[in-house]
């Protein structure tokens, strides 16, 4: 068997659009129903093994955006190829019976809250298992076991319930339930992992990202990483997708973006984030005011307009155009603070 | 530096009685705030620095019980003063703002008259002033359309927005020292530095000090003059921040350190801190409560008493610093 030079993307979304209706309105209104653009037209990739860092702030559309390409929710419109297959237009109630349910796992931001108290750690691995792989019995206690083995949750604490069990340890218990129904399949493996370190200490975060790069080799995941933090993302991501207001306003390699942003929204994340160690100097771009409203937005002006501190008199005339700044990077925007060629733009 | 500090807090122990034992919390803590001062308190959970705090501000919970120190506040002994004194205190010299804000806030009080309770309580204004100084309040802490807001809920407003709120609560009667506990946990990083830079704004402007509790690294690093490092209920390190992360002393500051991701670096760079903290219901805790996690134990660490070298601005405690 000869490999591909390059191996198809593990997920691919393309026009992926999510809108939802505002207000009831009576059958024979006259005006149309206001539409809340939660996700608006993003298209990305996550190729085979590859760690892709989601950031934006809240409300921005990431967590719309993940239940998506989960398949939690139905797009309104747009198209998610999955190992080779249009997953978008199946209904999410039909997908949860899917081969590939198994196969796109998320692991939650808050693994207290997101873990049933009354279920013990094992309760928590075996619900997937029974569910989406259909064992019982000693094949399910089977994948317990392997689940909890690979996360390192040593077989005396899967009788604990969650309030029993320390930070770090919950953590293993939200990868191991997540991991556990897609351990033996074959295929693409996708997992969207959602803050999944945002509630614990640096020295127990040091430790469950390690663990989470050694699952990925391990089992042949690929990650779609959902962080506030953008040291963790810049730590340990491949590539990054910027997103602002349900559009993804900036993406490419995670390194290249951070250390040179194009688009000014990115250039005032990232000079929010302060340095452990380092104090900055130089003056910081700062964000005054909140995102405009995602009801209706006005399809003809950037959605940074007006909060942008580069804005012009063009940004709110008409909407951004898609500019490559370098390999594998785009920006949606006017006046991107970078050149074609990586210079500093006026 | 002859002035004496604005805050001093000398030897101080606290534990907590609970169903499971006794949880000594912290442990002859000492440091010291200079006016107009930014100090960092740092350290994971559990360290004790949210007790510290509430000891500061004589919050701590009934079960709490101080066994020793000092803590003295612009000269006043707080653990001595009244009920009635530390009231005319809290909000006028000392305020704190708390992690989550919208928990801070009255939810069912509109945020105008929230701000304007603290300037009837502690100033001597009427009402009808009392709203106007809110409005002008609620402008200085960068919210737009202040006469408005100041009549809106907590539950009509951004986390970010609630925590100005909070800022224009604490910092209504121009307090001599700020508490600020974990303030941006929880917002938006775009919002955290806004709200960092209003506090350190305000703070410069009325030559305020201030305790920043947190467990961000870079959040010290860059807001911070000075910084003490916390680990189980003990100070370990307190050192002008440049000096401290330029060259950590206390082992546990160094490791603390290494496995902070920062830009640069790989998942391969930074190391874990092996082990985790001791149980403080414990009773034969070791001197060094580190000990049982640092790669430089000898037999000496286990020896009484926990020694504590001070030299050149900054004090480790610690038997075999780096």
């Amino acid at each position: 068997m000869t490999l591909p030079a390059l191996p198809p993307p593990v997920l691919e979304a393309r026009g992926l659009s999510k809108r939802y209706p505002i207000g009831g309105r009576g059958l024979f209104a006259r005006r149309p129903v206001p539409l809340l653009h939660a996700v608006d037209r993003v298209s990305l990739t996550v190729g085979a093994g590859e760690t892709v860092g989601l950031v934006g702030e809240s409300g921005c559309g990431k967590t719309t955006l993940t239940r998506l390409l989960a398949r939690l929710i139905d797009p309104t419109e747009g198209m998610i190829r999955f190992g080779g297959e249009d997953i978008a237009a199946i209904p999410a109630a039909r997908f949860a019976t899917h081969p590939a349910r198994a196969s796109i796992q998320m692991v939650l931001q808050d693994a207290d809250g997101s873990i049933n108290p009354r279920f013990t750690a094992a309760d928590a691995i075996a619900a997937p298992l029974r569910r989406l792989r259909r064992l019982s019995g000693a094949a399910l206690k089977d994948g317990i076991a392997r689940a909890a083995e690979a996360c390192g949750l040593p077989p005396a604490l899967l009788s604990r319930f969650p309030h029993q069990l320390s930070g770090g340890q919950k953590a293993r218990v939200g990868i191991a339930r997540a991991i556990a129904p897609l351990m033996e399949t074959k295929g693409p493996k996708l997992l969207i992992l959602d803050e999944p370190t945002s509630a614990l200490d640096v020295s127990v975060q040091v430790v469950i990202l390690a663990l989470l790069a050694e699952l990925k080799a391990r089992l042949g995941m690929s990650y779609l990483f959902v962080s506030h933090d953008l040291n963790v993302v810049r730590l340990i991501c491949d590539r990054v997708l910027v997103m602002y207001l349900g559009r993804i306003v900036e993406e490419g390699p995670a390194e290249a973006v951070f250390r040179a942003p194009a688009h000014p929204y990115t250039r005032a994340l990232v000079d929010s984030v302060a340095v452990p160690g380092a104090p900055g100097d130089g003056p910081r771009l700062r964000l005054a005011g909140d995102p405009k409203s995602p009801i209706d937005p006005d399809p003809n002006v950037c959605r940074f307009h007006g909060r942008c501190p580069r804005g012009e008199a063009l940004c709110g005339q008409a909407a951004p155009p898609a500019f490559a700044p370098g390999a594998g990077r785009r920006a949606l925007c006017h006046k991107p603070l970078i050149d074609a060629l990586g210079r500093e733009a006026a | 530096m002859s002035q004496p500090p604005l805050l001093a807090i000398e030897d101080l122990s606290v534990e907590f009685r609970t169903r499971s034992g006794t949880v000594r919390a912290l442990e002859s803590v000492s440091f010291a705030i200079a006016r107009g001062e930014t100090l960092g308190v740092v350290g994971e959970s559990g360290s004790g620095k949210s007790v510290t705090a509430y000891a500061v501000m004589r919050l701590l919970d009934p079960a709490a019980r101080i066994t020793s120190g000092r803590i003295v506040f612009g000269g006043l002994d707080m653990l001595a003063a009244s009920e009635a004194t530390l009231a005319e205190i809290r909000g006028r010299e000392l305020s704190m703002i708390f992690q989550n804000p919208r928990a801070a806030l009255n939810p069912i009080r509109r945020v105008g008259d929230q701000i304007a309770d603290v300037l009837l309580r502690h100033a001597t204004v009427g009402s009808a002033e009392a709203q106007r100084r809110a409005v002008a309040l609620l402008a200085e802490v960068g919210i737009p359309d202040p006469a408005r807001r100041a009549r809106a809920y907590p539950f009509e407003l951004s986390g970010g927005m609630c925590q100005r709120i909070g800022i224009a609560i604490a910092l209504a009667c121009r307090p001599a020292l700020l508490i600020a506990d974990e303030p941006t946990t929880g917002l938006d990083v775009t919002t955290q530095a806004t709200i960092m830079d209003l506090v350190a704004e305000l703070g410069r402007a009325r030559g305020m000090a201030a305790m920043l509790i947190t467990h961000d690294l870079g959040l010290a690093t860059e807001r911070c003059d000075r910084v003490v490092v916390m680990h189980a209920g003990h100070v370990v390190e307190d050192a002008p921040t440049r000096a401290l992360f330029a060259a950590p002393r206390h082992p546990y500051t160094a490791r603390l350190f290494a496995a902070t991701p920062r830009p640069g670096l790989t998942l391969a760079d930074l190391s874990t801190i092996p082990g985790t903290l001791p149980d403080l219901r414990r009773d034969d805790l070791p001197p060094c409560r580190f000990a049982a996690r640092c790669d430089r134990r000898t037999e000496a660490c286990d020896l009484p008493p926990l020694p504590r070298h001070a030299e050149a601005g900054r004090v480790v405690a610690c038997r075999h610093p780096l």
